[in-house]
């Protein structure tokens, strides 16, 4: 268990390690998510302009539910997809298959790599940046803070087992720019980043209550800005992890689904 | 001729390097300072062509070969030193410059990578404005020699390595240039396909009195190919001149290997040293090796000499191949005699 | 003169059509990005359709204003991708891969070499979307066009491109001196998101930015004030064509300068 644990963690260290390797895209990281929030910024501004209140939000809670949105996707955020497709162009997942390692192990355990680097220089550097232009009220109890970081964790969970399940389309399609491109457009709304559920009819708000693309920024948001109990905290913490297994789940059987038939037809 | 075709002067050429720091620490350290060193790729290189010759540009790896073609292609300023070549200064008239020449880079195609090959070669005539009847008449020259009939309408990325360097030379050749230049062009390939590039090749050379400048790592290549060979190193130029000149100059002592008839005990007595002879070495009391010095005795003498030492039954003179040769230079084995440094 | 304009014209269709005929051959790649094009024009039009049905106004503009905006903005985008994106790949597969020595050795302005290597053709969809975007919301807020109207926005578009052009060849061309693989393009692209509101929006500074740093307003906003808001705006109109031009000679600048380091660097 500790040496599969260490084997994994090399994975981990090699992606932090690229990571660094590129400071363009570093500096460019940052920059993208203040931007983001920014656009959001004025047009919430303009749309709060004569409103204090719109439903159950202040234009501050607004600010803060942007904010916090754009600043945790600078954690959670990856392109697993496009990598596995890389490799998949490449022939390199032939190589990975002869591998003594999980192939999808291996890819979450490189993201959680990606992740913690981004903590360390996106998530933080944004926050104390946004801090400056957008400031954030921290939650009032410490324990909104706690669960608000299990979330969150729950949601890179989900964002990552999800792209590993598109990534998987690669096998057989070779090509998913489209796919992915089409997926994050999707994940966009989808996921509540844009706007709160909220905002929609009540019957669209029902359903994207029960996908598991809320629990990627709607959830953990919730729990920030102390919308909901203990009780529903619990309940919704507990939807994400639903879904985190069924994703993992259906991953796994894509890529036993897929590499059976390249193996087949010898691809 | 007045002007010979190409003509380098102290040609040189530096580049900076960025070094990277080991290690998480250093990989932070990175994003914010780096240091960089300067390398000079190539140094102080002069060298003439005329026209027509078959040139083989060759060094170990690192050595400024690429660095050299790119600055004769015009891809590369130099940092300083000059080229003229046809007249033209390369990579201050370029667009005039490239017109006058084939470039071939063995390790990547020239060709649009998901176009059929001979739509690539229509692409070309356009560029290179070459009238469409010339056009035509080119394009069946050389796909009757190099055989590309059976994969022109083939996209390029689906063709062996092979059938793409065909197709790469008749891309380069199509506008008739002056000047060929081709940069590892057998890199990857098999014995058949190199052979028949070779061929193609010498062929050209001879029936278009085309000027090749061609770098390999591939000796034989060399030997069969170009009566002139130029090896740098280092980025500086060791040799300038004929491959059997360089073999004379380099190879001083040869190997003979001797079969007695009976068992022999041998030790070179001082008279024979003093003729040439020298190491000698027994293999198995029925086998012994000797070298001797080429500038003192030739073989038959040094055979006759040792034929009266001991009853032999056969003898081998070991030639000493390029290989050798050259990769003694490479490893700083074997000094050249009066080359510039 | 013109027998060089007729050679680079031909020349650059021919590439094109070779593009698009390798192309054919991966058509569900096509219908993918086409997918995948609508679905973020899709949620970016439910936000403001969601946002309008809570407010009457968005800062003095109303709903069907606002898509006026958004439906210019898409047009010159879908022009300047559809035609001569592949200078987003100036860095990667030009200056990192060695195809840019390819580009130099042939007698063709290296530039427009790169320009029409490649074709997009799903971009044709987002015209057509940017075009009933604008019909439709020209309707809702009976808008009368005349001949001299159409006239104008087509020139206005074109300008559009020329801007677009210019900003993304400046940095693509950057890339010759911070060499990295993921460049300035993504944070610049995402500005373009500023661009498809109204900059009266914004604060001052990010509006000086978008109107005369990176000039982004003159892609959809300050050209549908033509229609919307032509007394207060008049004086942006008639200065697009001058922005254009100015976008493009910096972009040809940094070309050649980025093209004389890159001869001395080889890199």
């Amino acid at each position: 268990m500790v040496r599969r644990a260490v084997k994994y963690a090399e994975y981990l260290r090699i992606s932090f390690l690229t990571m660094l390797a590129y400071r363009a895209r570093y500096f460019v990281g940052i920059s993208t998510y203040l931007i983001y929030i920014s656009v959001n910024y004025f047009i919430w501004k303009a749309i709060f302009e004569n409103s204090p209140q719109i439903g159950t939000y202040t234009f501050p809670q607004m600010m803060s539910y942007i904010t916090i949105g754009w600043i945790s996707r600078s954690f959670y955020y990856n392109r697993m997809e496009t990598e596995i497709a890389q490799r998949v162009v490449k022939g390199d997942l032939a190589l990975d298959l002869l591998k003594p390692v999980n192939f999808q192990w291996m890819q979450y355990s490189r993201t959680l790599g990606e992740a913690i680097f981004r903590l360390f220089l996106f998530t933080l550097p944004t926050y104390l940046v946004a801090l400056i232009f957008y400031p954030v009220p921290l939650p009032h109890h410490l324990s909104t803070f706690i669960f608000f970081m299990a979330a969150t964790f729950n949601a890179f969970m989900i964002f990552t087992t999800l792209n590993y399940l598109i990534g998987m389309f690669a096998i057989p399609l070779q090509n998913i720019e489209g796919l992915s491109y089409a997926k994050s457009n999707l994940m966009l709304f989808f996921s509540g980043l844009l706007i709160p559920f909220d905002f929609l009819p009540g019957i669209f708000k029902n359903i994207m209550m029960i996908l598991p693309f809320g629990g990627i920024s709607y959830i953990p948001l919730q729990i920030y800005l102390e919308k909901l109990s203990t009780s529903e905290i619990l309940f919704n913490l507990s939807h994400q992890i639903i879904w985190v297994i069924v994703l993992h789940y259906l991953g796994q059987m894509a890529f036993r689904y897929f590499t059976r038939k390249l193996i087949i037809q010898g691809g | 001729m007045a002007n010979p075709l190409i003509s380098v002067n102290g040609l040189t050429k530096s580049f900076k390097t960025f070094e990277r720091r080991e290690g998480v620490l250093g990989a932070f350290y990175n994003l914010f300072k780096r240091e960089y060193r300067e390398v000079m790729a190539v140094n102080k290189i002069s060298f003439q062509i005329e026209e027509g010759e078959f040139i083989g540009y060759i060094g170990p790896n690192g050595a400024g070969k690429s660095t050299t073609i790119k600055m004769l292609t015009g891809i590369l300023a130099p940092t300083s030193g000059d080229i003229k070549v046809a007249g033209l200064i390369p990579w201050k008239q370029r667009s005039r410059y490239v017109t006058q020449i084939g470039v071939v880079f063995g390790q990547r195609t020239q060709l649009w990578w998901d176009i059929a090959v001979i739509e690539s070669f229509k692409l070309l005539a356009k560029i290179y404005e070459i009238p469409e009847a010339v056009f035509k008449q080119r394009l069946n020259r050389y796909s009757e020699i190099l055989e590309l009939d059976e994969f022109l309408h083939i996209p390029v990325r689906k063709l062996s390595l092979g059938q793409r360097m065909r197709c790469d030379l008749t891309a380069s050749l199509l506008h008739q240039p002056k000047i060929l230049f081709l940069d590892e062009p057998s890199i990857g390939l098999d014995v058949l396909a190199k052979s028949r590039i070779r061929e193609f090749l010498k062929y050209l050379n001879e029936t278009s009195h085309t000027t090749i400048l061609l770098t390999t790592h591939d000796l034989d290549e060399i030997e069969k190919l170009c009566p002139r060979i130029i090896l740098i190193d280092h980025g500086k130029k060791m040799y300038d001149g004929k491959l059997e000149s360089l073999m004379d100059r380099c190879v001083l002592t040869q190997k003979i290997v001797m079969d007695y008839k009976t068992p022999t005990d041998f030790v070179l007595t001082p008279e024979l040293i003093e003729k040439g002879l020298s190491q000698y070495q027994s293999l198995n009391p029925y086998q012994g090796e000797v070298l001797f010095n080429r500038n003192q005795l030739s073989a038959s003498d040094a055979m006759s000499i040792l034929f009266k030492q001991f009853p032999i039954r056969d003898v081998e003179v070991q030639e000493t191949s390029i290989e050798d040769v050259i990769r003694d230079i490479y490893e700083g084995k074997l000094q050249l005699p009066g080359l510039e440094k | 003169m013109l027998r060089r304009i007729l050679f680079y014209l031909k020349i650059g269709l021919y590439q094109q059509g070779q593009c698009l005929k390798a192309r054919m051959a991966y058509q569900e790649d096509f219908w993918i990005g086409l997918a995948a094009n609508f679905l973020l024009h899709f949620v970016n039009l439910a936000f403001l359709t969601l946002i309008f049905e809570k407010i009457p106004l968005l800062h003095g503009w109303s709903k069907y204003e606002i898509f006026f905006v958004y439906g210019m903005s898409i047009m010159p985008y879908a022009i300047f991708h559809g035609l001569f994106s592949n200078i987003y790949y100036l860095s990667n597969s030009f200056i990192i891969e060695g195809n840019l020595d390819r580009v130099l050795l042939r007698p063709v302005n290296g530039l427009f070499q790169i320009y029409t290597e490649k074709v997009e053709l799903e971009d044709l969809g987002d015209l057509a979307l940017g075009i009933g975007i604008l019909v439709y919301a020209s309707m809702k807020l009976s808008l009368q066009w005349g001949w001299d109207d159409y006239l104008v926005i087509i020139f206005l578009v074109l300008c559009a491109v020329g801007i677009l052009l210019g900003v993304f060849t400046t940095l693509a061309c950057l890339s010759f001196w911070f060499l990295d693989r993921a460049g300035l393009i993504p944070p610049i692209y995402n500005m373009m998101q500023f661009g498809r509101y109204p900059v009266t929006i914004y604060n001052p500074v990010i509006r000086f930015i978008l109107s005369w740093v990176i000039p982004f307003a003159f892609i959809g906003f300050y050209p549908s004030t033509w229609f919307l808001r032509q007394q207060e705006f008049w004086h942006f109109i008639w200065i697009t064509p001058v922005v254009a031009f100015c976008c493009l000679g910096v972009g040809f600048t940094v070309w050649q300068l980025g093209l004389k380091r890159y001869e001395s660097t080889g890199s």
